[in-house]
């Protein structure tokens, strides 16, 4: 039994509902969940399992409605730019170019602190290169394609180097080549490379079983109505992971396992 | 298969050309004109009713005796000052309504109460608070623009996106430049469109103020000339009057064009 670092993130008996009783619409249920410091988390489960309203609960955006959830041993009680969060509907600032929209929070928040102009600029330069918006800076969010715009708003999360990254569906609007390209780099960013004590904090919501595979240290399997924790499957593949990941054998069998917990909520969820 | 796809095409655009908007319109304006004339001609009395070419000749009169000139410049003079008044207390306002629940329940009901009664209303009673002159005018043509602006900038403030307020604190932006950075830009179409509601309303609103109660601007003239019976002149100004709305309309159009070039190239999709 190795000895566990304290919990970055801690939910103890977490409910949420929605709306007032007696009508009100459970979204989550006694979920308890230690996210450990540096790792890569990923929820999955059918869509309306509540995995949206977690991480709104996790980026403070939502009080839950029972329970506690603790960062650094700190009850959560309101957003902080230490935990960046990507919307599952990008939520760009119309009015923003591609440029604006992802250096908004160097410009105007605590990210850009102790930033120069120019160091600011370098950055939001570096990030489009990455997601691969170049030539595309100063057009406004209704003139990209929605893949562009998922690209910006992972732009956006990503220059402003948040602590913990709070990922809601973030490739899933793009093509599969570039899906695959972005979570490599996805890893990088996270610093797969690196020690876990220099590693970002990631949870990342994906309705992709490969991708939670490839990507996570650990796979939180949902179940839903109302969402609870089915299954913690802890994914043991050597890191860092690239191309031949994906062709392993143990990728595909624990991309099997995962899919088989899921089957029967998934098929639940749809006949509903 | 393919050609005779083509040649449908072809024949689309073989098709007589539409006319230019502008075309359309001097089309429009002669046959409105035309009409006009012959109405004119019909009316026995030519005071109830005078020709296009009476007023025509009248306006170069009252261009070449400055009148035209001088009227307008005043009563666009006025309208620029009171809209600007109106927007330096209405727009804050509207933005403390629509964020701040203590601000809306404050100026609910007053505004409710004050908002049906129109700003000409008020011009007997202003015209015992402030006689003849600039201020009549301006107080009905501020008051006028007052609850368009305040009410179209609070609307525009609750009907922010609130995934983009999100978004904001999810980045930990303080709360001035949220209103700064989100909330203002996020509400400008709002406050855009009752500007350009204000600016027509108070256009409306200073004539019938000057008919009454100030000693120039183009309200005036209509008075006056009507008290010389001269009804071309009459005319000529209610034309002007309304030529001055239109481009009034336009350039508060292009501003917002200007100064919103996203929301813009939105609409042009
Ligand atoms: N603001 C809200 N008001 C009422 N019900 C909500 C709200 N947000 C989510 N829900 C409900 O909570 C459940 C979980 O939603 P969500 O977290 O978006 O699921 P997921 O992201 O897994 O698809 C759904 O049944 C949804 O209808
Ligand atoms: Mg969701």
């Amino acid at each position: 039994m190795t000895l566990q670092p304290a919990p970055k993130i801690k939910l103890a008996h977490v409910r949420k509902e929605f709306g007032g009783t007696p009508a009100a619409i459970v979204a989550v249920e006694s979920l308890s969940l230690d996210i450990r410091p540096g790792e890569f988390l990923a929820i999955v489960g059918p869509s309306g399992c509540g995995k949206t309203t977690v991480l709104n609960m996790l980026a403070g955006l939502e009080p839950v409605t029972s329970g506690t959830m603790t960062m650094d041993g700190k009850a959560i009680s309101g957003p902080g730019a230490e935990r960046g969060v990507m919307f599952q509907d990008y939520a760009l600032f119309p009015w923003k170019t591609v440029a604006g929209n992802i250096g908004f929070g160097l410009e105007h928040g605590p990210a850009g602190h102790g930033l120069s102009r120019a160091e600011r600029d370098a950055r939001v330069a570096r990030v489009i290169d990455l997601v691969g918006l170049k030539g595309s800076e100063t057009k406004y969010p209704h003139q990209l394609s929605g893949g562009m715009r998922q690209r910006v708003a992972l732009a956006r999360l990503v220059a402003n180097e948040p602590e913990i990254l709070l990922m809601d569906e973030p490739l899933a609007a793009l093509d599969a080549q570039t899906r695959i390209i972005l979570q490599d780099e996805l890893l990088r960013i996270w610093g797969q490379d690196k020690p876990t004590s220099e590693r970002r904090t990631v949870v990342y919501i994906t309705h992709s079983i490969d991708e939670a595979v490839f990507l996570a240290d650990r796979v939180v399997v949902l179940s839903s109505h109302p969402g609870r924790l089915k299954r913690i499957v802890d994914v043991d593949l050597a890191r860092p992971r690239n191309d031949e990941t994906r062709k392993s054998r143990s990728f595909s069998e624990l991309s099997q396992t995962i899919w088989e917990l899921i089957r029967e909520e998934a098929y639940r969820a749809t006949m509903q | 298969m393919m050609a005779s796809f083509g040649g449908a095409l072809a024949g689309g655009s073989a098709a007589p050309r539409r006319w230019p908007a502008w075309a359309i319109y001097l089309r429009t304006m002669g046959l409105f004109c035309l009409l006009w004339y012959v109405m004119s001609w019909l009316t026995p009395n030519k005071l109830l009713l005078p020709s296009p070419i009476d007023v025509a000749s009248a306006m170069r009169d009252r261009i070449e005796d400055g009148e035209l000139i001088a009227n307008a410049t005043v009563s666009l003079t006025r309208l620029l000052i009171s809209v600007s008044i109106a927007s330096l207390i209405a727009i804050p306002l509207g933005l403390a309504m629509g964020t701040s629940r203590l601000f809306e329940d404050l100026l609910e009901w007053p505004v409710e109460l004050l908002r049906p009664i129109a700003g000409i209303a008020w011009i007997p009673l202003a015209l015992f608070m402030f006689g003849i002159g600039n201020g009549l005018p301006i107080f009905i043509m501020v008051y006028t623009a007052f609850f368009p602006l305040l009410l179209g900038t609070a609307a525009g403030v609750r009907n922010v996106d609130r995934r983009l307020i999100a978004a904001a604190k999810t980045m930990g932006v303080p709360r001035g430049t949220l209103m700064r950075h989100v909330i203002v830009p996020a509400a400008l179409p709002s406050i855009m469109t009752s500007a350009r509601l204000a600016v027509a309303a108070s256009w409306t609103a200073v004539v019938a103020a000057e008919l009454v109660g100030a000693p120039s601007g183009l309200g005036y003239a209509i008075e006056y000339y009507r008290s010389m019976l001269d009804t071309p002149s009459v005319m000529t100004f209610i034309i002007v009057i309304g030529v001055l709305g239109f481009l009034c309309d336009t350039a508060l159009r292009s501003l917002s064009a200007a100064l919103m070039p996203w929301a813009l190239s939105e609409k042009k999709r």
